[in-house]
């Protein structure tokens, strides 16, 4: 990775300019410096098999042998509703708002507006009937959704993502912004991807406080005194950092003690920047507001995130970013579905929540980027076609990807509700057929990103596309 | 103790699961006599035995480690998990050098905070508040990461560049931690004085001489055999024991940003003479001048933390 450090004097210099510049317009503070501004991919994980269907639905249907009228009554429980009171079945269908996209109708939840709004401006490709794993493990389903290898065992954790080998190959950095490095971002060894090397994945985790503690011995020196001399932490930060500065040469790459020099070394190259950068830029309300206050996310974790990502784009010409790594956790709604994930929707989706106010203000203050920028939405598996007795639903197989951005095209990519399982929602265990391949749809995000990667990062052999959908539209 | 629940709604009847008829009154019952099969079934005679190697022993198993581990669990006519992590925890796969197994946060701080606490006495006065160390790596105990599926691994804390973060400031930021040697009631008494002597042994003329300290604090902690102890490591904690400074401070105090490469501090003579010397000075862990004595100790905490930032501090090594 190219070395950028700074040097103290610079960095009082740069934080000087860039406070004379004004803290109120980042684009203007950072347009200049920013070089052509590259696609990047923005991944967020679903943990737990997230049911796409409770917020694209049919419309009712009072006919019995209708799709509308089949799937309302088989998911009745999971809305709290009884299959047999077929009027408030009918109320909840019209609760949704009502879409048609290329001749296809159906409901979209009212609690996901800023969706309904992208849908409807044609930066949203739903594809359906989207099959990964199909062992209904959430482990094992988990780590081939974020591996993207339809091989994997089940416990090859310390395989390379496929977000890494993206950012590998578009010669950029992929950023994570969760608590912990999802596997997702591992890039590969060279050309191994059973193993990798995560020297160009930088964490984001907290962006407004990152990176290792460093005394400024120098600047006690230049201004005499003599602090440096006797404080602790001063000794104990010159200790450790001449320690790994040298340890770094004696490590091999393929010990297992390397990545924590890697750790040190990218904390340390990072942190330092990203704190200059961010500490004369205040965080806008819009997102702070997100994960603290009255009117915090239902997970002020994600609102965290979603801050993460703000700040690691306003970093861009800093951090080259191609790849963000984003989750949210708790789909797994065996019980009481529509408590538990509405609100989770909600979060992501919702008018004046997560991505609507972070798209807003990418938009405004770095358009560039907001041309260039996909969000691709996964979860490691769809939810059975019918409601379960505690109203919830079970692991199911087959679901849905949502690809958003403006360099998308919109649209419909698979048979929304298919007509054989009409007769299929009474039987148990039954789920969506999965005919779409997933590595199929990652491979076309990530020729959104980079040119003809998608066959390099995946092995698409054996995999498939339903009749009739052309994928690389998108 | 058995739970005492209520079974008023559990199913009676048999019930079919992995094709087979299950019995039982209640739910407990039934996972018993569900239990007798599903542990052998074939996933989880494939799977079980490996997450338990891996949970416990090994983040560095392939496919020949594996095989063997499955032959082993499969070959046992009766499953008893304590005998085969008996018969792992004393084989020569777990104890050969290509195992290694990556600390949890939890195992990490646990090793820490238990290495710190020298008696109860510690213990009871709350001298090492533990309630953050756990929180600040997004790691409580009850709260798993992965909610049903299990908390964090130990793979998945080696990755995390916020662990490491949290642990290297912990150590330089907050090395209070480490190296506090009293504490104080409100009237200003001192209520009470860390004493690293009870623990460290002193030599045979009952002295504490840095060398020995410094090798016996290694294994303390790392418990390598002092396999990753080389010159830079003894360096840096022979400077921080003897003077309680730092290297780059302790080998030259104009230029204290210095960074001193393994070979200069292997073939330095000056260097090398200096380090040395470092070696034999005397820490006054048992000097009646109370001030002095509080110093010892302070530099004993300073070269723990010192450790407890290093990469050895994140991995368990087979030998």
């Amino acid at each position: 990775m190219k070395n950028l450090n700074i040097n103290r004097r610079d960095f009082i210099k740069y934080s000087l300019a860039t406070l004379a510049m004004g803290t109120l317009n980042p684009s203007l503070l950072y347009g200049a410096k920013r070089a052509v501004t590259k696609p990047i991919l923005v991944n967020i994980v679903l943990d737990g098999g997230a049911d796409f269907r409770h917020i694209f639905s049919p419309l009712w249907s009072e006919e019995p042998s209708s799709y509308g009228n089949a799937f309302w009554r088989a998911r009745a429980s999971a809305h709290n509703l009884e299959k047999s009171n077929t009027m408030s079945l009918a109320e909840k269908s019209l609760e949704y708002s009502k879409m048609e996209i290329e001749g296809t109708t159906f409901g979209i939840h009212p609690k996901v507006g800023w969706l309904k709004s992208e849908m409807m401006q044609g930066r949203v490709a739903l594809v359906n009937n989207v099959i990964g794993s199909s062992n209904r493990d959430h482990s094992h389903s988990l780590i081939r959704l974020e591996s993207g290898n339809a091989d994997i065992g089940a416990h090859d954790f310390d395989h390379s993502g496929w977000g890494g080998r993206l950012a590998r190959i578009a010669g950029g950095n992929v950023i994570s912004l969760s608590r912990h490095v999802r596997l997702f971002c591992n890039a590969p060894k060279g050309e191994d991807w059973n193993s990798y090397h995560n020297d160009i994945v930088i964490s984001a985790s907290n962006s407004r406080s990152m990176g290792l503690y460093e005394y400024d011995t120098l600047a006690d020196i230049e201004s005499g005194k003599k602090n440096y001399k006797w404080n602790e932490s001063a000794q104990l930060s010159r200790a450790l950092s001449s320690y790994y500065a040298a340890k770094k040469e004696e490590i091999p790459l393929n010990s297992p003690y390397y990545k924590f020099i890697q750790h040190e070394n990218l904390l340390r190259e990072f942190g330092k920047k990203i704190n200059g950068r961010l500490a004369n830029i205040e965080e806008p309300e819009t997102l702070k507001s997100l994960y603290s206050g009255d009117s915090a996310l239902n997970s002020s974790y994600f609102g965290k995130q979603v801050r993460n990502l703000y700040d690691s784009l306003l970093c861009q010409d800093l951090l080259n970013a191609r790849v963000l790594s984003m989750e949210y956790g708790g789909w797994d709604s065996h019980k009481r579905q529509k408590e538990s994930i509405e609100p989770k929707f909600e979060d992501i989706f919702g008018i004046q929540k997560g991505l609507d106010e972070v798209t807003k203000l990418i938009a405004q203050n770095l358009p560039e980027i907001y041309e260039n920028l996909i969000f691709v939405v996964t979860s490691e598996f769809g939810r059975q076609l019918a409601a379960n007795g505690d109203n919830g639903t079970d692991h199911g197989r087959g679901s849905s990807v949502l690809l958003i951005g403006k360099p998308i095209k919109g649209g419909i990519y698979g048979d929304m509700f298919p007509n054989n399982e009409i007769d299929r929602f009474d039987i148990p265990n039954e789920d969506i057929h999965g005919l779409t391949t997933m590595e199929q749809v990652l491979a076309q995000a990530c020729n959104k990103i980079e040119s003809g990667s998608g066959a390099k990062i995946f092995n698409l052999e054996g995999s498939k596309v339903e009749d009739g959908v052309e994928l690389q539209k998108i | 103790m058995v739970p005492n629940y209520d079974i008023s709604l559990h199913y009676p009847s048999t019930l079919e699961i992995l094709k087979q008829n299950i019995k039982g009154d209640d739910a407990q019952k039934k996972l018993y006599n569900l239990s007798k099969i599903a542990i052998n079934h074939q996933e989880s005679l494939k799977n079980l035995p490996i997450i338990i190697a891996r949970h416990f022993g090994d983040d560095n198993l392939n496919a020949q480690k594996i095989a063997k581990i499955t032959y082993n669990w499969k070959k046992m006519e009766t499953k008893n998990l304590l005998q085969f992590l008996r018969n792992y925890a004393t084989s020569k796969m777990f104890h050969s050098e290509d195992r290694y197994k990556y600390l949890t946060s939890i195992d990490r701080n646990m090793l820490l905070l238990n290495k710190l606490t020298l008696n109860n006495d510690e213990s009871y006065k709350h001298i090492y508040g533990h309630e953050w160390l756990l929180g600040d790596e997004e790691a409580n105990p009850f709260r798993p990461i992965h909610d049903v599926f299990g908390h964090q691994t130990g793979l998945e804390a080696s990755d995390s560049p916020l662990i490491f973060e949290v642990a290297y400031n912990r150590a330089t930021k907050s090395s209070w931690w480490f190296s506090s040697n009293k504490k104080e009631n409100e009237n200003g008494d001192v209520i009470w004085e860390k004493d690293w002597s009870s623990k460290i042994p002193a030599n045979g003329t009952s002295e504490y001489v840095v060398k020995d300290v410094a090798l016996w604090l290694w294994e303390y902690i790392i418990g390598d055999g002092w396999k990753n102890y080389g010159a830079l490591e003894r360096a840096h904690l022979h400077a921080l024991l003897s003077a309680g400074q730092d290297l780059g401070l302790f080998l030259d105090e104009e230029n204290p940003t210095k960074i001193y490469s393994l070979k200069e501090l292997q073939d330095d003579k000056l260097i090398v003479d200096k380090i040395n010397d470092a070696g034999v000075a005397k820490i006054e862990l048992l000097s009646i001048d109370d001030s002095k004595k509080r110093d010892a100790n302070r530099r004993i905490g300073k070269a723990i933390a010192f450790i407890s930032a290093t990469p050895y501090i994140f991995l368990q090594e087979g030998k």
